[in-house]
């Protein structure tokens, strides 16, 4: 063939594409199972597209640059510093009321707790996003070096997501029931407990955990919470390359929930527990004696609205017994597959609106954070961007939030807002998962990190309003990067 | 329009130039119409496709079009040098220099953070590195618009270095005159369709082309479409959309599925990495045959390969071919060893225990190190095999290194190696000494699976179970006196065996791809454990199904993919010269219809997450 009749075919094609480009709709064609859509003839020819520059992360950086505080300044410049950073830095955690006083309880609890020789529970619920103790552990790890306190926390006896924190197995004849999310098995009650799953055996069972964690991985104080046992109820703890502890007997049957306590004087990393008899089995929490000890609790693709499935009187009974002074309720992301319409947010916050309300009544205690929903993305015409009603969404949830008096905290500001998502896939290492929704494990470290920091600027401005008002500070202030 | 011209002709290092955008097609067909207004003009064609090529690269790499500059000028010089050389000593001294500077310009881009993670490791120091080339053009602009504290890699470095290396080594071996013209020699390095991932030409098969006139068959027109539109499809509907859907979910964070979905991530892989890279070569042909030129067969149904050695003659060739003329044969070949062999597999087998940092990793190079050396020293017969198995490792090695500069990767190099190492044993054992040594080995798995438990002893147990069920059926055929190979089945055993095989090597390749070069040794490692993790563990055999149908477009597409792949040559060669010789107009209309489709995919919505229990 001549070049000249190469070039005729090539430009013949060229045309026909650039004619089908020109009258092919903009929004697509809708077909049986896709839309069918065609580039117009403006996309085509624009060689040099202008990228999206969405530039999240230098938002990001820029944003942890504002929360680094000056906590060496006088009290009036450092809190004219804080009431901007509380009213305008997007990592900020929205306060009922703008009431700054709002953690003073909780951390004065956190404060003392060493000193009083008590514990307390951090209890983070969430869905997918802090799976495999992602988030949480980052919350743990800064939590535990600047309160003290050491182990996982509360876990449940069977889980079958991988955890970075812990390694668990159980025997083969213990089953779980969870209320929610995709994993959920419905039991015939509604006793689900605080981490709303539990475990039933019958027989002889066994089930070993083993933490991973680099730092303040033993525990000394290991309570098993049960329920419901059979006469003659054992449960005997076996640590690792070492003799077992006494076996506990709970000789009559129990309706109700107890708890079995080992006390150990030296921390161990690794045990196993041996149960006989019958029995369900609510949680197993790994603690030191005293200090902080924060408890992960994903829900795989759970919209956060189950709590009101369950049996108010047990939750409320082992929130008690954990001491849970704070409660983070991170969810949000599986309501946005099913929220097409207006009318479909504001169903969203009302069901939100009864779990608040439900946890605040079994829970008055705790002090609550929402934690909004990461940015995701869908294609659009092909074009990826941030799901539609997301941000309605979440403006619902923080006004839920704050209209029922509790704390709310933006993962999507925080993140760096619309379409941030796809800057946060496209970073070396990934900061979030390629289906745009999930963080990668770099990203959660970065917005637990986000929301530690900001957390303990409350805690800070807490410290210095201590000092200002003659109150002697019970710890210094966080070892945060002076400016 | 103040933006156009910017948008056409400057670097935008967002918006590379690659083969899937409209705007590379536009270029292609401004470059035909050209050549065909320069017609006959041999030399000023080449000037063009030259100066054309430097621009390609100029708008994928952008200021790196530097280095391939230099590189050409430079070796266009040496190749004149060693030619001219007036004694033997000379001619090496100036292959020598052609080769240091080629392979340390490579080393600088490729493996500065490599060399840096060993020296520290070995050290115990916490060198970073630092780009001279950024502080340079600093200097040079006076401004700080390249940034000093990290290295980037030139796309397509590997391949023109490799040609220009080809080019001096012929010349040194006297099997062609250096070329007259730096714009020949440029044209030769630079040529655009295979300038960022090959195929490698030779200079001994390319040059003679380029002093030929224009000439294209109706035949070959035809031929030429259908590769560039089969290279569309494999890249876009195949590649992208598993990779995008699937595989780079998994692997970017494993511990989230099972092993059913891990595993098939892994199977998935294979496709989507041999349609990516042979994609890119189908069009890459297509392109060059449109101007008259011909770029070797760098794929030839890899996944049909019966072992791992025929795999590697059927997996980008090119590169297997460079390998072995350039490394295999001058370490020594099937002949003997050489002072390079032994310096080589020390080097690699010390750089192996340096990134393991494990002393396991030690004991057992040092275990086969002192049963090769004992072998070769009371069995010398023995000697002139374990020579060129040396060489082989070395080469597969090598290889690895070559794709990426991690343990990760030299891991893939060595299981490679080994597996052809391997089957040079396996193929000379009668089917009974083969079902023993395969039960022992299976055994052995199986004992350590149990006594330890840990989940490469469980795969390795599984993976060798099935061999070893194959090998005893086939034992048991033959001891009730079958007479008839079964040739065909025992083929496809064959061939199943080596793509499974294959396949579990891509895992420490993929893991180690697309990383920060920085992180790259620990997160690939990492990685590759927890999918080994996942695989061995996480199954939960009931919930398959409703797996499948989640994901079903994407196993659908793997599915119909490999199906493709293993249709009969003779099948795929009818239907390729079926198209060919379409009239024109249908085939124009074939080409409206595939793009058409390629769009669809290229705009499809992402695939749902989707959680399962495990």
């Amino acid at each position: 063939m001549k070049a000249k009749e190469i070039i005729i075919f090539f430009v013949s094609i060229l045309m026909v594409l650039a004619a089908i480009a020109l009258v092919f709709p903009n929004k697509g064609v809708e077909g049986y199972f896709h839309t069918y859509r065609f580039p117009h003839l403006d996309k085509l020819l624009n060689f040099h597209p202008e990228k999206k520059e969405v530039k999240a992360l230098d938002r990001m950086k820029n944003i942890e640059q504002n929360m680094q505080l000056d906590d060496s300044q006088p009290m009036s410049a450092y809190d004219r510093e804080f009431m901007q950073f509380n009213a305008k830095n997007p990592a900020r955690i929205y306060l009922p009321h703008n009431n700054v006083h709002y953690f003073d309880r909780l951390f004065a609890q956190m404060d003392s707790c060493v000193s009083k020789g008590e514990l307390l529970h951090v209890v983070h619920y969430g869905d997918s996003q802090i799976e495999a103790d992602r988030i949480t552990s980052y919350i743990r790890e800064r939590l535990q070096s600047q309160f003290g306190g050491s182990g996982p926390g509360l876990l449940p006896v069977v889980q079958p997501i991988h955890s970075y924190t812990v390694k668990q197995r159980n025997s083969n004849n213990m089953e779980r029931y969870l209320v929610d999310g995709t994993l959920q098995k419905v039991a015939l009650g509604r006793r689900y407990g605080a981490l709303a799953q539990y475990t039933t055996f019958s027989g002889n069972a066994n089930f070993h955990i083993y933490t991973k964690m680099d730092r303040h991985n033993t525990f000394n104080n290991i309570r098993l919470f049960v329920g419901n046992t059979s006469p003659n109820f054992r449960a005997q703890l076996v640590p690792d390359n070492s003799k077992p502890l006494e076996t506990h007997i709970i000789a009559k049957a129990t309706p109700g929930a107890s708890i079995i306590n080992w006390k150990m004087r030296r921390g161990i990393s690794a045990f196993t527990i041996n149960v006989s008899g019958s029995g369900e089995l609510y949680g197993v929490s790994l603690d030191a004696q005293c200090g902080i000890a924060v408890d992960n609790v994903p829900m795989r693709g759970s919209r956060g609205t189950f709590f009101t499935r369950m049996d108010q009187t047990l939750f409320s009974y082992m929130h008690q017994q954990l001491n849970t002074q704070l409660i983070l309720l991170e969810f949000g992301g599986n309501a946005m597959p099913i929220i097409q319409t207006q009318q479909d947010v504001l169903a969203y916050r009302q069901l939100m609106d009864m779990q608040i309300r439900w946890i605040k009544q079994c829970c008055p205690q705790a002090t609550l954070i929402l934690l909004g929903p990461t940015d995701m993305s869908e294609k659009v015409d092909g074009q990826l961007q941030t799901r539609r009603l997301l941000e309605e969404n979440i403006q619902c949830m923080r006004d839920i939030a704050l209209r029922d008096g509790i704390a709310f905290w933006n993962m999507y500001d925080v993140m760096g807002g619309r379409n941030s998502m796809q800057e946060w896939v496209s970073q070396n290492p990934p900061l979030a998962m390629p289906d745009y929704t999930h963080l990668s494990n770099a990203g959660a470290e970065m917005i637990g990190k986000m929301f530690v920091e900001s957390l303990l600027n409350y805690y800070d401005h807490y410290q210095k309003r201590s000092i200002a008002d003659n109150k002697q500070p019970q710890r210094a202030l966080t070892n945060k990067i002076k400016k | 329009m103040n933006d156009v011209i910017p948008g056409l002709l400057g670097y935008n290092a967002s918006a590379p130039l690659l083969f899937t955008q409209f705007y590379f097609w536009m270029f292609f067909l401004v470059v035909l119409v050209a050549c065909a207004l320069i017609g006959k003009r041999i030399a000023m064609r080449n000037t063009f496709l030259c100066a054309a090529s430097f621009f390609f690269y100029y708008k994928s790499s952008g200021i790196f079009v530097t280095i391939l500059i230099f590189t050409t000028l430079f070796c266009y010089l040496d190749g004149k040098l060693i030619h001219k050389a007036s004694s033997e000593g000379k001619r090496k001294a100036w292959l020598i220099l052609g080769l240091i500077v080629n392979l340390g310009t490579l080393s600088y881009f490729k493996y500065a953070y490599f060399i840096t993670d060993m020296v520290n490791q070995l050290l115990g120091l916490h060198l970073r590195v630092w780009d001279a080339f950024a502080w340079i053009g600093n200097k040079a602009t006076g401004s700080n618009m390249f940034d000093v504290d990290h290295i980037l890699l030139p796309v397509g470095i590997s391949f023109f270095i490799f040609q220009s290396i080809s080019y001096l080594m012929d010349i040194y071996r006297k099997r062609i005159l250096p070329l007259g013209n730096v714009l020949d020699f440029g044209f030769y390095v630079s040529f655009f369709p295979q300038l960022v991932a090959g195929p490698i030409v030779r200079a001994s098969t390319f040059i003679p082309q380029i002093y030929k006139p224009f000439f294209l068959g109706r035949r070959q027109f035809g031929i030429a479409i259908f590769w560039i539109l089969n290279g569309l499809a494999k890249k876009i509907i195949l590649s992208d959309y598993i990779a995008v859907n699937f595989v780079d979910r998994v692997f970017t964070n494993p511990d989230m599925y099972s092993g059913f979905e891990t595993l098939s991530a892994l199977f998935g892989y294979s496709l989507q990495v041999y349609a990516d890279f042979s994609g890119y070569t189908d069009i890459a042909t297509g392109v060059a045959m449109l101007m008259g030129f011909y770029l070797p067969q760098n794929f030839n149904s890899p996944y049909k390969a019966p072992n791992p050695g025929n795999f590697w003659k059927r997996w980008h060739i090119s590169l297997s071919q460079w390998l072995q003329d350039y490394l295999y044969i001058p370490l020594g070949g099937n002949r003997n060893a050489t002072f390079g062999t032994y310096c080589c597999i020390i080097t690699i087998a010390l750089i192996a225990v340096i990134l393991s940092g494990s002393i396991w990793v030690a004991l057992v190079i040092g275990a086969i190190a002192l049963a090769v050396g004992t072998t070769a020293v009371l069995k010398p017969e023995r000697r002139k095999k374990i020579n060129t198995n040396l060489n082989s490792m070395n080469t597969m090695l090598l290889g690895g290194l070559w794709h990426g500069a991690s343990w990760n990767f030299v891991i893939w190099g060595g299981l490679n190696g080994t597996g052809m190492v391997i089957f040079k044993f396996w193929k000379n054992r009668d089917v009974y000494m083969r079902t023993l040594i395969i039960m022992l080995v299976t055994l052995g798995f199986c004992f350590l699976s149990l006594r330890y438990g840990y989940p490469a002893f469980i795969i390795g147990a599984v993976w060798t179970g099935a061999i070893f069920v194959g090998t005893f059926i086939r034992m048991i055929y033959n001891l009730l006196g079958g007479t008839n190979p079964h040739a065909t089945m025992e083929h496809a055993w064959a061939i199943a065996q080596t793509f499974v095989f294959i396949t579990f090597t891509r895992l420490f390749f993929r893991s180690g791809s697309n990383l920060d070069p920085a992180q790259a040794n620990k997160a690939a490692w990492e990685t590759a454990k927890t999918m080994i993790n996942q695989m061995a563990c996480a199954w939960n055999t009931e919930l398959i199904p409703q797996m499948i149908y989640g994901y079903r477009y994407v196993f659908f597409l793997i599915v119909a993919g490999m199906t493709i792949h293993w249709l009969p040559e003779h099948f795929k060669r009818r239907y390729r010269l079926s198209f060919a010789m379409l009239p024109l107009p249908a085939m124009g209309a074939m080409v409206i219809l595939v793009v058409f489709i390629i769009y669809q995919f290229m705009t499809a919505d992402l695939q749902k997450f989707i959680y399962f229990q495990f």
